[in-house]
């Protein structure tokens, strides 16, 4: 646990973000694409940077494509959502 | 300010720079400004041929806004550190 | 100068690293190239910057790359057209990357294309363009149908 905590009680969208620190998350991003990995770090803008992604890119039809990446940024400007992933 | 310190400590390493028209770059990052702009040496690009003249080129400035991904070295990067990091800066921006 | 005040110089050279103007500052008056949003490709002598990467481009030459002819395949030139455009000034948010040119090495691979009048390239290029607009335009909307936003503005052809 780190010893780094929001001292108010006060909710706000990105705390939820914060909440995921160091859990997988999924990230739908803009170009049909979804990314999930593991939230290491992230700012207000919702850049990110996840580790032991996994990159899904749609297409009209079939399977999407699936690329690895080890450690990613991710631009805050392509984020459409994040959803904690179990 | 977080990802302007975090790519200031990703200096003199190789990245692969994913833009949002799909063409990767693959580079040693030499610089970065507060905007995320990015400046490679040594680049070369995954789809040469759509750029032909990149070959001819000695290093790139790449403005932030057009990025989608960049692909990082994991072990370039202290994951504690950079999530400590984060809640710090969230706890910042809450006050 | 007092010890304060080089004190304050180091500071303001060591954050100076990395800003926008140190990332540019090292191609002014050398040749570069430009690629716009719009997917245009400059080449010209850069002769002055600001911290948006606002850029004042000497001698511009405008590059249009083309595929085989009868080709839309943008990806594997075989021809090109340039025209030459004088001086440009060049509002940074339509840039998507620039970088300096090795003079000695520009032409080569120049050399295994074939060269055609600018304004041919240039119409076959805006042809090329709209079928692409086209294209997109049907895949976003069978994507939205399925809960993806493709993302494709009119400016990004680059």
């Amino acid at each position: 646990m780190s010893s780094v905590q929001a001292d108010k009680q006060t909710e706000e969208p990105l705390d939820l973000i914060r909440y995921q620190l160091d859990e997988t998350v999924l990230v739908k991003l803009r170009g049909a694409r979804e990314m999930k990995g593991k939230l290491q770090g992230y700012d207000s803008h919702c850049n990110m940077v996840l580790s032991d992604a996994k990159e899904y890119i749609y297409n009209e039809t079939g399977e999407p494509i699936v690329k690895d990446c080890e450690m990613v940024f991710i631009r805050g400007d392509s984020v459409i959502l994040i959803s904690p992933i179990s | 300010m977080l990802f302007f310190s975090f790519f200031k400590t990703l200096v003199d390493q190789e990245v692969v720079v994913e833009l949002k028209n799909d063409i990767e770059i693959k580079g040693v990052l030499k610089s970065v400004d507060q905007y995320l702009n990015l400046k490679l040496d040594n680049i070369s690009c995954t789809n040469e041929t759509k750029y032909p003249h990149l070959t001819s080129v000695k290093n790139l400035f790449i403005r932030g806004s057009t990025v989608r991904y960049v692909r990082i070295n994991p072990n370039a990067v202290d994951c504690t550190l950079l999530q400590d990091a984060s809640r710090r800066e969230a706890m910042q921006a809450a006050k | 100068m007092s010890e304060t005040d080089s004190n304050v110089e180091d500071l303001y050279l060591e954050s100076y690293a990395f800003t926008t103007a140190a990332a540019i500052v090292g191609s002014v008056d050398r040749k570069i190239f430009v690629l716009l949003r719009d997917g245009r490709n400059l080449f010209g002598v850069l002769r002055t910057f600001d911290q948006f990467a606002n850029l004042v481009l000497q001698d511009t030459i405008e590059r249009i790359y083309l595929g085989s002819e009868g080709s839309d395949d943008l990806s594997k030139p075989e021809r090109f057209g340039e025209a030459y455009r004088g001086v440009f000034m060049v509002r940074g948010e339509n840039v998507v990357m620039m970088g300096e040119v090795d003079i000695d090495h520009e032409d080569e691979h120049l050399e295994v294309l074939s060269q055609i009048p600018f304004e041919v390239a240039e119409k076959e290029l805006k042809s090329i363009h709209k079928q692409k607009m086209k294209f997109e335009k049907a895949k976003t909307k069978k994507l939205l149908s399925k809960g993806l936003i493709n993302d494709f503005a009119k400016s990004d052809l680059y």
